[in-house]
């Protein structure tokens, strides 16, 4: 019966940690760039998060990448599925204004999907939602 | 958002129902109006509380008094004094019923009198040690048979100190202080202290219950001017002033006052009175509308200041005073700068506000990034203007006129132009705003320099358009940005560089206005952006509309100046003859028979939907379905689409089987169109849901697109309710639409009219969903104007079709427009809507018309090669009929599939060079000093073409490459095919001899029918090219001296290559217009 237990255990740890490995796995080559710019100076702050959790931040008028902060793993996922999910791809929103709010979200190096739309603009709830979670993290 | 409250009247306006004949064509269920927004909340930002705000406080602390009595024995009152005593002895006896501690000792009379009915009225005042208690009176009236009284009373304990720490002096002092920053105290005349009998403020001591506790004060009134008159109670303790108020009697309305902004300097600053307090609401331009104004929350043609409170725009609060004259230097800076730039453009350029009629303009201060940290920047969202308070790089940005200009400019261009906000459009918007701000701060060519911190830049401006590089060497350097076209920037950053290349026309503007001088300058500039640009102009448009403009109002010698300042920035003038952009291809004709579908309103005959053969003119009914719309008919004729009287989709085959199919049950549309491929459906439904739905056959899903109205900003609040009339382009990817708007004007009505949008619904190349992305037909109508019922013709995707209803004249005329050449014509004058419809040829209109018996009918109308304009007299094709649409039954491709480069130049080197295709190579040899690593191609492709480099779309003239290693270019034909061409560029290994360009005279440049062209040595051959490479002309004269008749060719920009035995000279003239 222990040995059963035992066995039944190792089995659900070891499907636990290799969805753990997926995920790592999947955003592997991923990370989203976010943040809003234009207006009078044309000044653009973006952030970066990676898929391994590493948050940068780009200065406006600043070439310079900022290491700010390690994300917390669970925020992480959820925001990555999120962009990633099929609601979000299928909005296509590419409205820039004076002052541009953007997510362009990337693949090994290539983006995959990119939203832009004008400061004070009606933007569709997902992309608002995904925009926000983005922020909460800086 | 609060200030979504500017639309509050707008959206409670929904249901007034003003109907223009666009509406007839259908009804529509309305949707429940929005809520009226919340008003903004008010605060005074200082330090002062007001009596309106705190009444209940005092009200607490005093206790009611009420006692009636039977007053029969009472003996009468016979004097005054009498009078006084026996009240006092009422008060005695009945007070302490009230209050136990009740002491009428503490009561002075202070008034004792009788009226016409013989009875006596005493008035009491408490007193504590001899000091008024403010608020206590006790009344009392002997009436007959009943004595009564009423009044406050203050309990206030044995041991209240009544000994003031200041003096009267300095409580008056401090109330002086207190009233000192808003109101400057102006001191009186003798005159006016006569006539005022006031010789200065006046104090007291009262005893003041705040909050059931007694505080000692000095209740003081003073006078800051002639007309104002205030209270001020200052702690006799503390010397703190507790309140204040204005007592005085005010007439709403505007008033002037000063501050002083953040330069220090003090301005004058136009508000609005409203009770006592003053709001940054300039009513003083004619634009104003009292009547149509909710004040102070919702003013109609002002310029109104508020403060976003250091949110992102979550919130707003009005900017007031107690007086005209305010002490937030960013409010003042702000206001007094939207003041400027409003004078600006109504006495340069007759321009009455930024929409041109007369509405709000409104600033917004304090405005926070939205992690709530203060902004380092300003921008305008299509509503308001909105300024940071700076950070690293700058000051609080509503300290630059520059900037206030600058973004309002944002606005004007919206309201004109319109230019798309991305690349060379959206670079021209910028720049435009750039012009603007830099003509109203008018005394250096620099912009943001009196917000700039310190050390950022070493010009000390955020750009400088007489030297865009602005200190900077490079697209890397900070602040930097080209001034000529091989440093333009290719990247997709920043909308693809709008802030970047906008320093390419800027410099062009600077050069542009050294020459002819600023004023001069300027109204050609405005001329541009107001008549001649549109959404997606390019460099080159904005080139050629900025010398149409020059020479429309000054002549070709100014003109001339234009062109020398764009030639110097590298912007050449586009190819003439055609039109902006290359889409001037036609599709091939409907090879099938035609027939003519249309409604049969005969009584008589049962049947709707009837075709008609327009050879034979034999008809046939098809369905007896009541139809609400003008049916869809796809390109091939094989069936059409209709929406029925039940609301319902049908499908009717029109292979004569009159095969009618239900394709949606649903009971909720209005109207359907069918792409002319057949792959997809266009329809929207019967509610005012502002939106078009499409089907796609192929992924077998819906997509809803919502309407908008697009502004500068890409999205407006709304202005649109629904759409109506659907027609799809030959692509199948563009819905064109007409819609009904609604908007507030500045006399308080409803202004309602109809415009036609085409939005972008399908990607050819994804094969996807597109974004919905909207452009408007026209920016924007005349008033009283409205158009609809847009159609394509058959043949051209750049002609359509259209009913133009003037609701002023009742005018009612269906138009034919170009939409490269932005031309029209009228086609024909009715009484009624036309529901146009194009023949498989172009060559004649269908149309809705009235005969001589007052029967509508259907006619037809023939029509000139340019398909917009008539030439003979219309006829009627059907009688008792309506919705005629003209189709064929054969096949044709509705895509253009041609991919060809059709010529290649490189035309900013000096010489000039052509380059040689053969297949699909291009080679060109270029002067061996040449840098190949930046080079601008010059080029033309197919109609409806696109070339691109690794993705990444080519314009001609435009985008810099390197040459070193052979480039290739893909062009990308509408169908989706490609073609790929390799350009090979090698130098030259000879160093080019100009041969003795000297020696060359051409002349008159610019040139009219002639050019004359003389050399010392015999002209042997003269070559005449388009600014794209075309070669245009090519004579052989062989003498020294030869006239050249260039009175075909179009104006516009050229370069010609005489030949001599030396060698090739190029030469640019200009062509201009006769």
């Amino acid at each position: 019966m222990k040995t059963l237990v035992l066995l039944g255990l190792t089995v659900v740890f070891s499907m636990n940690s290799c969805r753990h490995i997926a995920f790592r796995k999947y955003v592997k080559d991923m990370y989203i760039s976010y943040g809003r710019g234009g207006g009078f100076t044309g000044a653009t702050e973006t952030h970066i998060i990676r898929g391994s959790g590493s948050l940068y931040h780009i200065k406006a008028f600043s070439t310079d990448t900022v290491f700010v902060k390690t994300a917390n793993k669970k925020t992480l996922k959820e925001i990555f599925l999120y962009a990633d999910s099929k609601k979000l791809k299928k909005i296509d929103w590419n409205k820039p204004g004076n002052m541009t709010g953007f997510i362009h979200f990337y693949r090994d190096e290539r983006i995959v999907k990119s939203w832009q739309w004008s400061e004070g603009s009606d933007i569709p709830v997902e992309l608002r939602e995904l925009y926000n979670r983005l922020n909460k993290l800086n | 958002m609060k200030y979504m409250l500017l639309f509050a009247l707008l959206l409670a306006s929904l249901s007034s129902g003003a109907q223009t004949p666009f509406d007839k064509r259908s009804k529509k269920t309305n949707l429940p109006p929005t809520p009226f927004i919340n008003t903004i909340q008010k605060t005074d930002g200082s330090a002062l509380n007001t009596m309106q705000d705190r009444p209940s406080l005092m009200d607490k602390a005093l206790k009611e008094f009420d006692i009636r009595k039977d007053a029969a024995k009472r003996s009468p009152a016979s004097n005054p004094a009498h009078a006084r005593d026996i009240a006092f002895m009422f008060l005695k006896q009945e007070g302490v019923s009230i209050d136990t501690k009740f002491n009428p000792d503490d009561l002075r009379m202070y008034e004792s009198t009788i009226d016409g009915q013989g009875i006596y009225h005493i008035k009491f005042q408490q007193v504590f040690r001899g000091i008024d208690v403010f608020g206590a009176e006790i009344f009392v009236h002997l009436l007959n048979g009943e004595t009564y009284a009423h009044g406050n009373w203050a309990n206030i304990p044995d041991n209240f100190n009544t000994a003031a720490n200041i003096s009267y002096q300095a409580s008056m002092d401090a109330a002086v202080r207190s009233l000192q920053p808003e109101w400057g105290f102006k001191p009186f005349t003798q005159e006016e202290k006569e006539l005022l009998k006031y010789e200065g403020p006046e104090s007291r001591l009262i005893v003041l219950m705040l909050e059931e506790r007694p505080v000692l004060c000095y209740d003081i009134f003073i006078r800051p001017n002639i007309m104002e008159r205030w209270k001020v109670r200052v702690n006799a303790l503390t010397g703190a002033v507790i309140e204040s108020y204005n007592y005085t009697c005010h007439v709403d309305g505007p008033r002037t006052g000063t501050g002083t902004d953040l330069n220090g300097v003090t301005r004058t600053i136009n508000s609005y009175l409203i009770g006592s307090t003053h709001y940054l609401i300039d009513a003083t331009k004619s634009m104003f509308s009292l009547s149509a104004s909710i004040l102070p929350d919702d003013p109609a043609g002002a310029i109104w200041t508020i403060d976003a409170g250091t949110t992102s725009g979550s919130s707003f609060n009005q900017v007031t005073s107690a007086s005209p004259n305010f002490s937030n230097p960013r409010a003042v800076s702000a206001h007094y700068n939207a003041g400027v730039a409003y004078e600006y453009y109504k006495n340069t350029f007759n321009r009455n506000s930024i929409n041109g009629t007369g509405g709000t303009i409104i600033s917004v201060i304090n405005i926070a990034d939205q992690n709530g940290q203060t902004m380092d920047n300003a921008y305008w969202n299509g509503t308001f203007i909105a300024y940071g308070n700076g950070r690293d790089i700058f000051k609080p940005l509503a300290g630059s006129l520059d900037v206030a200009g600058h973004e309002m400019t944002h606005g004007v261009v919206e309201k004109s132009a319109n230019l798309e906000y991305k690349n060379q459009s959206g670079a021209i918007n910028e720049s435009m705003a750039d012009i603007f701000g830099c003509m109203m701060d008018r005394d250096d060519w620099k912009l943001g320099e009196d917000i700039m911190k310190p050390g950022i830049t070493s010009t000390g401006a955020l750009r400088d358009m007489q030297d865009p590089h602005n200190g900077g060497s490079s697209l890397t350097d900070n602040f930097y940005q080209p001034k000529h076209m091989t440093e333009y920037y290719n990247g997709t950053q920043d909308n693809g560089g709008v802030h970047i290349n906008s320093g390419i026309p800027n410099h062009a503007f600077y050069l542009f206005a050294t020459a002819v001088g600023k004023e001069r300058a300027e109204q050609v500039y405005y001329r541009t952006l107001t008549v001649y640009l549109t959404k997606t102009s390019q460099f080159k448009d904005l080139r050629k509309a900025v010398i149409q403009s020059a020479t429309d109002l000054y002549g070709t010698s100014v003109a001339a100046e234009a062109g020398e300042a764009f030639d110097a920035v590298g912007i050449y003038e586009p190819s003439p003859g055609s039109p902006i952009g290359n889409n001037v291809a036609d599709l091939p004709v409907n090879p099938g028979q035609d027939f003519i579908l249309y409604y049969d309103l005969d009584p008589s005959v049962s049947s709707t939907l009837t075709i008609a053969v327009v050879s034979s003119g034999s008809a046939s009914g098809q369905t007896t379905r009541l139809i609400k719309k003008k049916p869809s008919v796809v390109d091939n004729g094989a069936y059409c689409y209709y929406v029925g009287s039940d609301s319902r989709i049908y499908r009717l085959l029109l292979d004569g089987s009159k095969t009618e199919t239900l394709v949606s049950d649903q009971t909720i549309w209005d109207n359907v169109a069918v792409s002319k491929d057949g792959k997809r459906l266009a329809a929207i439904t019967s509610n005012q849901d502002t939106s078009i739905y499409v089907w796609d056959f192929g992924k077998q899903e819906w997509h809803q697109f919502k309407l908008y109205n697009p502004t500068y900003s890409g999205v407006t609040s709304g202005g649109v309710l629904f759409a109506d009339a659907l027609e799809w382009d030959h692509t199948g990817t563009r819905i064109m639409y007409d819609a009904k708007n609604i908007i507030n004007n500045n006399a308080g009505s409803d202004y309602v009219y109809w415009d036609v949008g085409i939005m972008n619904v399908w990607d050819l190349e994804s094969n996807s969903w597109s974004t919905g992305k909207i452009e408007k037909l026209f920016s924007s109508l005349p008033d009283n104007v409205s158009i609809g019922n847009a159609v394509f013709s058959q043949r051209s995707p750049y002609i359509v079709a259209f009913d133009y209803v003037n609701a002023a004249t009742n005018q009612y005329s269906v138009v034919g427009y170009n939409l490269n050449t932005n031309t029209s014509g009228t086609i024909f004058n009715g009484r009624d809507l036309g529901f146009p419809s194009y023949s498989k040829n172009d060559n004649i209109l269908l149309f809705n018309a009235f005969n001589t018996f007052d029967e509508e009918v259907v006619a037809q109308a023939p029509l000139a090669t340019d398909k917009i304009n008539r030439t003979g007299s219309p006829t009627v094709v059907v009688s008792l009929a309506k919705w005629g649409v003209w189709y064929a039954n054969g096949t044709r491709p509705l895509l253009f599939g041609n991919k060809d480069i059709t010529s290649f130049a490189f035309l900013g080197l000096d010489p000039p060079v052509q380059a040689t295709i053969s297949g699909t190579t291009i080679t060109a040899t270029v002067p061996s000093t040449t840098d190949l690593t930046k080079l601008v191609a010059n080029f033309t492709s197919s109609p409806y073409s696109v070339v691109k480099i690794n993705g990444i779309i080519q314009t001609s003239g435009v985008n810099v490459n390197d040459f070193t290693t052979p480039v290739t270019y893909t062009v990308v034909a509408q169908d989706g095919t490609s073609k790929n061409y390799t350009v090979r560029v090698v130098k030259s290994s000879v160093s080019v001899n100009i041969p003795q360009k000297e020696f060359l005279k051409v002349y008159p440049n610019p040139a009219g029918g002639i050019l004359n062209i003389e050399h010392k040595e015999p002209v042997q051959r003269i070559e005449i090219y388009s600014s794209t490479g075309q070669l245009l002309m090519e004579e052989t004269p062989v003498s020294n001296s030869h006239r050249l008749n260039i009175g075909q060719l179009e104006p516009g920009a050229y370069i010609s290559f005489i030949y001599t035995a030396e060698g090739r000279i190029p030469y640019w003239f200009v062509k201009q217009f006769q």
